[in-house]
């Protein structure tokens, strides 16, 4: 119960998801720029520096937090506020590109930059408030590098060999040591001057196994020179542990590795672990570095990543949730199913037992049942009368009671007849009992899978063969398709209809349609309780003299009957007991012959 | 192994019952089964000439634009229309036969898939004929087609119950459906329409089946992130909606059937 109410509003909330226009709002992007991608600045002069607030539509309010370094940098003006190395730039744009110009002076040479640490803007809004200011989405915290320079000297700021920096470098040391690798017969020698200015000339730097000079000469603008000398010593792989020993680029040294796979044998254990390490790590970087192209695969094409309207994200995890929820209700209804199958097994082998002692089982329970049915007093069948009258409050109905408090029961093997004259409620009756129509109040205690109403011709269309026919209508009451295929000579045979099974059934004759219908219709293994509406009457004499004893056969077959008859005389021959119904009241239930006589006095007095 | 009994017991009605349908359907004329094939390429060709010289410019493929249009249409119409007069058509076996009631429209329905079966045979050989290449994405029709199928399913079950209720609805529906077909661009590009209605358009689900359809046939091409959540929404959700009202109105429908 409670499931089912879930389940009711979840499906509401859905249908109104559906009904709410699905309008995506896509964030829109904003940035932080510099004026150049880097800076070179001068000790002796005020360095300017452009902070560009950037959207793709006019940026409003904005927020920006900036880094300096302290050391090499010394902040002027430019900003709103400034807390230790931290500026912060606020203020109120109008334009798509906003500039802020920040001013520092240099304080000495060396590399540094300008970072924007965090940054928020929103975009400006209509002035007529029809386009509200919304947050601009900044994907990128840019971060500007920074070269200062001092005029006038003659000193280097870096020297790097092969791209990596000569360990503890300083300006006014001029002598270093450094150990290459056997392999490299040729430096690569880069360098920033602390004057941009000054000339720098470097000798030869082909490499001879041993130690090697290299020196670099730089003479500043001024004439001044200074000459840094390198020893550079060109070593054996022997030493190389000794220089990974050294703190050192990790991925430098996998690429030794892999390089070099060799000396690996002739080396001590201790280097082992460092190249599994080594080689470790790079295949998790390299996996890291799929996984990072993989998500960004998958940002790229939006069938995967389902955007940023938070509406569709709802949508589809209720969709989700859903989908789960019916999962886990089929799981617990399998579950229930089985422990149902078991319980009946149970049961019919109690029933077994039981019906040993007590064979005059009642199976089936009539109790209290009343079924009503809500006739509108002016039918409305047109959807504009039903408003109209919804509307004005006229929608009468008035009650028809086709059954009244009928109550009896049928026991095991029971041949009933049911008798009353037309329009009384015998046919309700059945649906009741067959479990098609259920009862206004109270119940029928029945095994409904044990029912079978025995219907003639249902769902026959005449504009199909005698033969598709038989499939169709066996079908729709229940036969599969071998049981079919394997009695289909039986009915054929019994329905006399040999030889017209290939015509199209609109050229039968009405007793022909009833006859195989007849046919198929009491083909089945005799079920349990047994239902027939006014059968009985099917076809010419000869076949009415063979129907008549094939339901007898079934009757005795050992099935429980409910006949419902017009025809008293049907009801004597064959039941053992017989209910008399009139006008939705029960009247009688008995001895059969007791039960008609009575009806027919009735039927006299009453039409007198 | 009830439940997979009975299961294959309705599996086995359902066929039955498709299968008079389409008997049903063209009993009476030599070409037969033919005609579930010929009638979109003959529909087909005359929009073509029609309509082709008009949108020459907008739309690159007019013949398989509308074929692809008009199919996934008429799968809709035809399950929708037929399913609602299913209950009423088969009063008597309602109360008789121990059938779920749901089998009937279901039926109905599966007819209309069975016919699309047909047309998407003549729907094959256009595309063979037009010369368009074969891709993997086309595997995705298969997608959408049962996402439309249970969208219909969902609306034929609604309509179904309320055509026992009011018989009006039969009328008004017809009506309905052919604003819903204006909707649908089936014959004519998007663009050429106003802004308005342009939003309408790409709001209607049934529009959404085409539109991915066209996508994965004529382009190659996947439907947006918006489109998915759209076609899984709509076949999930009136699906749902159309079984649950179904249910609850089972026993008046008995009562008035």
């Amino acid at each position: 119960m409670k499931i089912k109410q879930i389940k009711k509003y979840i499906a509401l909330v859905l249908f109104v998801c559906i009904l709410i226009p699905v309008k995506t709002v896509y964030a829109r992007e904003g940035s932080i720029t510099f004026g150049s991608e880097s800076y070179r600045w001068y000790t002796d002069k005020v360095c300017p520096i452009g902070v560009y607030v950037n959207g793709e539509v006019p940026v409003g309010e904005y927020e920006v937090w900036l880094e300096y370094d302290e050391e090499l940098l010394f902040y002027l003006n430019g900003a709103t506020s400034q807390e230790g190395n931290r500026l912060c730039i606020k203020g109120t744009g109008t334009d798509i590109t906003n500039k802020i110009m920040l001013h520092f002076q240099p304080l000495k040479a060396g590399s540094t930059s300008i970072k924007v640490i965090s940054a928020q803007c929103r975009s400006i809004g209509d002035v007529t408030g029809n386009i509200l200011p919304e947050d601009l989405d900044i994907t990128e915290l840019l971060v500007a590098p920074i070269t200062i320079f001092e005029s006038g000297s003659s000193e280097l700021q870096r020297i790097e060999i092969d791209g990596t920096e000569v360990e503890d470098f300083a300006r006014d040391v001029y002598e270093y040591s450094v150990e290459v690798d056997e392999d490299i017969e040729n430096i690569e020698l880069s360098y920033i001057p602390v004057d941009l200015n000054a000339v720098v000339s470097v000798s030869d730097t082909s490499l001879q196994m041993g130690t090697n000079e290299v020196t670099v000469t730089v003479e500043a603008t001024t004439g001044e020179t200074s000459i840094y000398t390198l020893h550079v010593d060109r070593r054996t792989l022997i030493n190389e542990p000794e220089e990974t020993a050294t703190p050192e680029n990790e991925i430098a040294d996998v690429q030794q590795e892999v390089e070099e796979p060799l000396p690996e044998e002739t080396d001590l254990p201790l280097e082992e672990p460092v190249s599994e390490e080594g080689t470790e790590e790079s295949f998790v970087v390299k996996i890291k570095e799929l996984w990072d192209k993989a998500l960004n695969f998958s940002t790229e094409r939006d069938f995967v990543f389902l955007g940023k309207s938070p509406l569709l994200w709802l949508m589809t995890f209720l969709v989700f949730v859903f989908m789960i929820a019916y999962f886990v209700r089929f799981l617990k209804y399998r579950k229930n199913e089985r422990a149902q199958l078991r319980e009946q097994q149970i049961e019919e082998k109690q029933d077994d037992d039981f019906e040993i002692i007590n064979l005059e089982q009642e199976i089936i329970k009539v109790k209290n049942v009343t079924m009503r049915f809500r006739l509108a007093l002016e039918e409305s069948s047109s959807l504009k009368e039903y408003m109209i009258r919804t509307v004005k409050g006229q929608n009468h109905y008035h009650y028809l009671t086709a059954l009244d408090n009928v109550s009896f029961s049928v026991s095991q093997g029971d041949v009933v007849g049911i008798i009353g004259t037309n329009g009384s409620g015998k046919s309700t009756l059945l649906k009741i009992v067959s479990g098609a129509l259920q009862p206004t109040e109270g119940h029928v205690e029945v095994d409904r899978s044990k029912v079978q109403m025995l219907t003639l011709g249902t769902g026959f269309d005449m504009e199909l063969t005698a033969k598709e026919n038989v499939y169709l209508n066996g079908a729709i009451i229940g036969y599969t398709r071998e049981y079919i295929d394997e009695k289909y000579d039986d009915i054929v045979a019994f329905a006399e209809l040999e030889g017209f099974m290939d015509e199209r059934m609109k050229n039968f004759s009405s007793g022909m349609v009833s006859r195989l219908g007849f046919a198929i219709a009491t083909m089945r293994d005799t079920p349990d309780i047994l239902i027939l509406d006014e059968v009985l009457s099917v076809g010419d004499m000869f076949f009415r003299e063979k129907s008549m004893q094939r339901i007898r056969e079934m009757i005795h077959g050992g099935s429980t009957v409910l006949i419902v008859s017009h025809s008293p005389d049907v009801i004597v021959k064959n039941c053992n007991v017989a209910v008399w119904i009139e006008k939705g009241v029960l009247q009688m239930v008995g001895d059969p012959k007791k039960v008609c006589d009575a009806y027919k006095n009735y039927e006299v007095t009453g039409k007198k | 192994m009830q439940r997979g009994e009975r299961a294959k017991q309705y599996i086995f009605v359902i066929k039955e019952l498709v299968s008079r349908e389409i008997k049903r359907k063209y009993a009476r004329s030599y070409l037969g089964i033919l005609w579930s094939v010929l009638n979109p390429l003959l529909s087909m060709a005359v929009m073509s000439m029609i309509f082709s010289t008009i949108f020459k410019r907008s739309i690159e493929n007019f013949p398989i634009y509308y074929l692809t249009g008009s199919i996934l249409w008429s799968l809709f119409t035809g399950a929708t229309n037929s399913a609602m007069t299913a209950l009423v058509d088969n009063k008597n076996l309602l109360i008789k036969v121990k059938l779920p009631m749901q089998v009937f429209p279901l039926s109905r329905s599966c007819t209309a898939l069975a016919n699309y079966g047909y047309s998407l045979v003549a729907y094959v050989i256009m595309l063979v004929i037009f010369g368009i290449k074969p891709t993997l994405y086309m595997l995705l029709l298969f997608i959408y087609t049962a996402g439309l199928f249970m969208f219909s399913l969902g609306i034929g079950y609604m309509l179904s119950v309320l055509y026992v209720l009011f018989g009006d609805i039969k009328h008004l529906y017809s009506v309905l459906l052919t604003i819903w077909m204006y909707l649908c661009a089936i014959f004519y590009p998007v663009d050429s329409t106003s802004p308005m209605v342009q939003e309408v358009i790409i709001r209607n689900p049934v529009y959404n089946y085409i539109v991915c359809t066209r996508k994965c046939i004529l382009d190659g091409a996947l439907p947006t992130a918006e489109e998915w959540a759209r076609l899984f929404v709509w076949s999930i959700g009136i699906y749902l909606v159309g079984k649950i009202y179904f249910n609850k109105m089972k026993t008046r429908v008995l009562q008035k059937v």
